[in-house]
């Protein structure tokens, strides 16, 4: 579960811009959320937070019995490591590994072995029908196929959290439904929570609740129901 | 993972791997040749130096003469009276064994001074000395019309108009032989440079008597045969043994050192004194301490000889001991200057990479340790052809045969070329300061330059690779590790 008290991120330089604006939020551990808004209102920021990727200016960020907010940085590759799942719009495949090699990557910080990160990785090509492409570059594969690797390599460490950046934002209306499709399935299949930031109402209409965040301030659209 | 990530960036980024490789491979390859031919130099130099003082010698102790002493250019053909013939000419024959005059003779308890000086090992006196023979006829004063070679002009810039006029029209034969006084069975010093061609050489038991070593050169020109009696200083010494130098110019005649100082009438006087010290790393302190003993003497160290080596093996010595070494650092920095620049420009380059990877729970140290092996590897490729590069230039360079030449100056032991040995001078007197040009002629050695490969070598050539590969290792790496997670976000690169 995440708790988000007055949660303020201001980004300073020489136009300072404040992202986030005091936002509160709570996200009971199972939840579907989808959050929308116009581009530089503060999605991908929020989901920094969410993601132990960033630490607010100002506020808290718990996930479970962890404050991120005060947490080193130590700590906070760890909870990246073993707890969320990150997905993003470009996909961010590593160009010169192949399909199978970056879903290990997932597995490196968690000092698996060898043997059991190649086999947990075809596992979790399985999951997400790319089995068959485990050799492949990532510049052999096409758009929605890279999505699934990089799913896969989101879900191989079998986080609580999945989070995606505009997970959809660069693939076709058809890949698009394949991949939300795939999304909702792992959500399910593994009581995954899961916040997905889109620009697109229909990937939105998938989500059990939805936000919408404008310069900072998060408005609650659709209470989960 | 670590190495798969590693090779993959590699393989996949050659053009990047290739560039810093060749760059280091270039530096790491001029590195080794600069480093093996200037121990080839080094080792030509002391195989010239070698040749001309001896094995082993590290410090020769001398004496410059006072200016009065060289300003004395007085030939002092004392005891030789001549016969007049019917017309009037004198024909003169004589001898004079004296010092030679390149170094003041000093006492022989210098000798012994030297030995008690704190890490000197070995030390070998000698009494350098020369005999000028003249044989001639001068004509009758005023005479000067009947002169044979009425053509020949009066060279003698360096004599006075009244010995001009007074040796005008005589001909006459100067002769100058080198003459070396030894200690007997000495394993240091001039009789150290000998090898024995027919005969023996100098063994204690020969002090004190009347026996003498020729150079084989000595022994053709003047047809001296093993055995033979022959005249040094007016006295008959028995010629034991012929011999041969690895120096190219020697002493004609050599002499057990008490036999030589009786000869010249120069008894308890020695000129020269050949120094070993008993370690090698000490040769300086040593030769410091030498000079505090011996106040007036001239100490040269083997270093300080080197220095006195002239010709192309100098050049060669120079040239490596600079231009070479700067070349290879200028190089090397830019090689560093290379594989500084690719890593940290990969890096930016990968800036959504590494973010991605912290994104995922890399930690920094991981991080930087992938940027730092990359940069390892990207320099062991370098540093391994780098070194196969080297070897096959040294190999080359050796292959050449590049032969070196090298001449001493300064020290009265390396005789002079043979060709000036003596001579007749016609007509004339002899040229100004004769005597002196003679002696200043100086000993060159061929060395074929022979560049050792010594592991000492390819470490350097090994370490300087990894060295800038770990340089830009580090730097990449402090790159990477401000690189923030969240920069896997930005869509836009
Ligand atoms: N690293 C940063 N430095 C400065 N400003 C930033 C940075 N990241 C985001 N911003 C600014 O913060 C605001 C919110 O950005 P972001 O969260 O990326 O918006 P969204 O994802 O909704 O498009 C924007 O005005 C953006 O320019
Ligand atoms: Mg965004």
């Amino acid at each position: 579960m995440y708790t988000l008290t007055n949660v303020t991120k201001t980004y300073s330089g020489r136009h300072p811009v404040t992202a986030l604006d005091h936002v509160n939020l709570t996200i009971p551990d199972g939840q579907l959320v989808a959050i929308e808004g116009p581009t530089g209102g503060g999605k991908s920021t929020l989901l920094q937070m969410l993601g132990a990727l960033d630490v607010p200016s100002s506020g808290d960020v718990e996930l479970g019995d962890v404050q991120l907010a005060r947490a080193g940085e130590r700590q906070l590759t760890k909870v990246r490591a073993e707890r969320i799942g990150i997905v993003f719009q470009n996909f961010n495949l590593i160009a010169t590994l192949s399909a199978q090699e970056n879903v290990e990557t997932a597995l490196v910080p968690l000092h698996v072995s060898a043997a059991e990160r190649r086999e947990r990785a075809m596992k979790a090509l399985e999951s997400v029908n790319m089995a068959d492409r485990a050799d492949h570059l990532p510049s052999e594969l096409s758009g929605g196929q890279q999505q699934r690797v990089a799913i896969a390599r989101a879900l191989v460490k079998k986080p609580r959290v999945l989070l995606a950046d505009e997970p959809t934002g660069n693939l076709d209306v058809g890949t698009r439904d394949e991949i939300l499709e795939l999304l909702l399935e792992r959500w399910r299949a593994d009581s995954l929570t899961v916040v997905m930031v889109t620009h697109d109402p229909r990937v939105a209409e998938g989500a059990q609740r939805r936000l919408r965040i404008e310069h900072g301030t998060l408005h609650e659209t659709m209470a989960a129901g | 993972m670590l190495m798969t990530y590693a090779r993959r960036e590699l393989s996949r980024r050659h053009k990047q791997t290739i560039v810093v490789a060749v760059g280091l491979a270039i530096a790491v390859a001029l590195l080794m040749v600069v480093n093996s031919v200037s121990s080839g130099v080094s080792k030509a130099q002391s195989q010239v130096l070698a040749a001309v003082y001896g094995v082993g010698t590290d410090i020769t102790v001398t004496q410059r003469p006072s200016t009065s002493a060289s300003a004395q250019q007085s030939f002092g053909f004392g005891q030789g009276s001549g016969n007049s013939d019917a017309q009037g000419n004198t024909s003169v024959s004589s001898t004079v064994l004296r010092a030679s005059r390149e170094n003041q003779t000093f006492a022989d308890s210098a000798l012994g001074t030297t030995q008690h000086v704190n890490g000197v090992s070995n030390a070998v006196s000698a009494l350098v000395l020369e005999q000028t023979t003249f044989h001639g006829q001068i004509g009758a004063e005023g005479t000067s019309g009947a002169s044979p070679a009425p053509s020949s002009p009066a060279t003698g810039s360096g004599t006075s108009d009244k010995e001009r006029h007074r040796f005008g029209g005589g001909q006459f034969n100067l002769n100058s032989t080198t003459v070396t006084g030894v200690t007997p069975g000495s394993t240091l010093g001039p009789l150290s440079t000998l090898t024995v061609t027919s005969g023996r050489t100098l063994a204690s038991g020969d002090s004190g008597q009347d026996v003498a070593l020729v150079s084989s050169t000595y022994a053709k020109t003047n047809n001296i045969a093993l055995n033979q009696t022959i005249s040094v200083g007016g006295a008959n010494v028995k010629v034991v043994g012929i011999v041969d130098s690895t120096s190219s110019t020697v002493s004609d005649v050599f002499l057990p050192l008490d036999t030589a100082q009786k000869l010249a009438g120069l008894t308890g006087q020695i000129n020269e004194i050949y120094v070993q010290a008993a370690n090698s790393g000490q040769v300086d302190s040593v030769a410091t301490a030498i000079g505090k003993a011996l106040p007036s003497a001239t100490v040269s160290t083997d270093k300080t000889l080197a220095e006195s080596v002239t010709g192309s093996l100098s050049s060669a010595a120079t040239l490596v001991g600079s231009l070479g070494r700067w070349l290879s650092y200028g190089v090397l920095a830019v090689a560093f200057g290379l594989a500084i620049l690719f890593t940290v420009s990969g890096v930016n380059q990968r800036t959504r990479d590494f973010g991605t990877l912290k994104s995922i729970g890399w930690s920094n140290p991981r991080v930087v340790g992938q940027v730092a092996v990359e940069s390892l590897l990207r320099a062991a490729v370098g540093a391994i052809s780098g070194v196969v590069l080297g070897l096959i230039a040294i190999l080359v360079l050796n292959k050449l045969g590049i032969t070196l030449s090298g001449s001493t100056g300064g020290f009265s032991v390396r005789g002079r070329s043979r060709g000036e040995s003596g001579g007749t001078v016609p007509g004339g007197a002899p040229s100004g300061g004769g005597g002196g040009a003679l002696e200043r002629a100086s000993t060159a050695v061929n060395v074929v330059l022979h560049n050792p490969v010594s592991a000492e070598t390819i470490i350097i050539g090994l370490a300087a690779a990894l060295i800038g590969g770990l340089v830009a290792g580090i730097i990449g790496g402090w790159r990477a590790a401000r690189l923030r997670p969240a920069a896997a976000l930005r869509s836009v690169e």
